[in-house]
């Protein structure tokens, strides 16, 4: 294990410890932040095993060459139709889809298509924009995906465009994806 | 969620089949990404505990419905880029601020930038993606939020 995440799970384990104690002598501002921390465990971590198996299978069965097809610098608009359909049917926003969207960059898709599917997939995904529409109206759910859609892919292409050359983003090349 | 899993369970039933020696790389590619990313997840939700703490929902309401709209919209993209919100508050709380009057264009910017604009998750997208990604990223997805917000506000009223 890296110093770092010795250091992260030590910062998590002590207010684990903080918050348990608080817990036994009744300390209320301890008990509501482990509430709070419950919660946000249970919203993030519920969705993120089934999210990262399923990277795993897309990083086993799917060549570099097929995404380079579909999603890579070739690709035109159809790259960007699929990057917005998988950002319809994504669940559990940026957390989910940080991942998701490495994984496409790993494997050869191309800036602008990872940043329609980043952003898409953090304010177009079906599943949320029944809940909205059901809290704000269809009307403005509607709306709001006809106004961003082609606001996200204007602006993934500007990015590409004007900073995609000297963007740095670490290269992960994992070791299964050669095959043994 | 249910779903997922659902799906996440077909995936792997089709894949054992095809290939269980496949199958059985998935699940530790997988399960090595989940790891590796792991701590810095808690630390994270740990972080957006603190802040819901100190800055609960309630709040949002008591400061949304003060100012005019304009100034609300700005106020309600700070607010919406810092704090890290979960469906299950976010949209009942939008609900909650549409019933109390609060105009479309702050309805928008503020459920936008709480999807799209994350200061407290910018750690983990630098982590995946390095700094000046992230920078930039958050930095146009702000002005997008923004532009929708305007857009938003001149269709359905409540900006003036």
């Amino acid at each position: 294990m890296k110093k770092k995440d010795i250091l992260l799970y030590s910062i998590t384990a002590l207010f684990l410890v903080f918050a348990l104690v608080s817990y036994f002598i009744e300390f209320d501002p301890g008990k509501q932040l482990l509430g709070n921390f419950w919660e946000y465990v249970k919203f993030v971590l519920s969705v993120m095993p089934a999210v990262f198996l399923i990277i795993g299978l897309f990083n086993v069965w799917v060549k570099r060459e097929t995404v380079i097809k579909h999603m890579g610098h070739k690709s035109g608009i159809k790259g960007y139709m699929l990057a917005i359909l998988l950002a319809f049917a994504s669940i559990g926003g940026l957390f989910a889809a940080l991942p998701i969207s490495k994984q496409l960059h790993d494997k050869g898709s191309k800036l602008s298509v990872v940043l329609v599917y980043l952003g898409a997939s953090c304010i177009c995904r079906i599943p949320m924009a029944l809940w909205e529409a059901s809290m704000l109206g269809i009307e403005f759910t509607v709306i709001r995906f006809a106004v961003s859609l082609p606001l996200i892919v204007l602006s993934s292409i500007f990015i590409e465009k004007v900073f995609g050359k000297n963007l740095d983003i670490p290269i992960v090349v994992h070791e299964t994806v050669k095959g043994k | 969620m249910t779903a997922l899993y659902i799906t996440c369970a077909v995936l792997y039933i089709a894949s054992l089949i095809a290939s269980p020696k496949k199958t059985w790389m998935a699940i530790k590619s997988g399960t090595k990404m989940l790891m590796k990313i792991l701590p810095q997840f808690l630390v994270i939700i740990l972080v957006m505990t603190f802040v819901l703490y100190v800055f609960p929902p309630e709040n949002i309401v008591t400061l949304l419905s003060k100012s005019g709209n304009w100034v609300n919209v700005l106020v309600a993209s700070i607010i919406g880029s810092i704090v890290v919100i979960p469906g299950f508050i976010a949209f009942p709380l939008a609900g909650i601020l549409k019933e109390i009057g609060v105009g479309y264009a702050v309805l928008a910017s503020f459920t936008t930038t709480l999807m799209l604009v994350g200061v407290l998750t910018f750690p983990l997208e630098k982590q995946y993606f390095g700094t000046k990604f992230a920078i930039i990223r958050n930095v146009a997805s702000y002005i997008i939020a923004i532009i929708i917000s305007i857009i938003i506000g001149l269709i359905l009223g409540g900006l003036i």
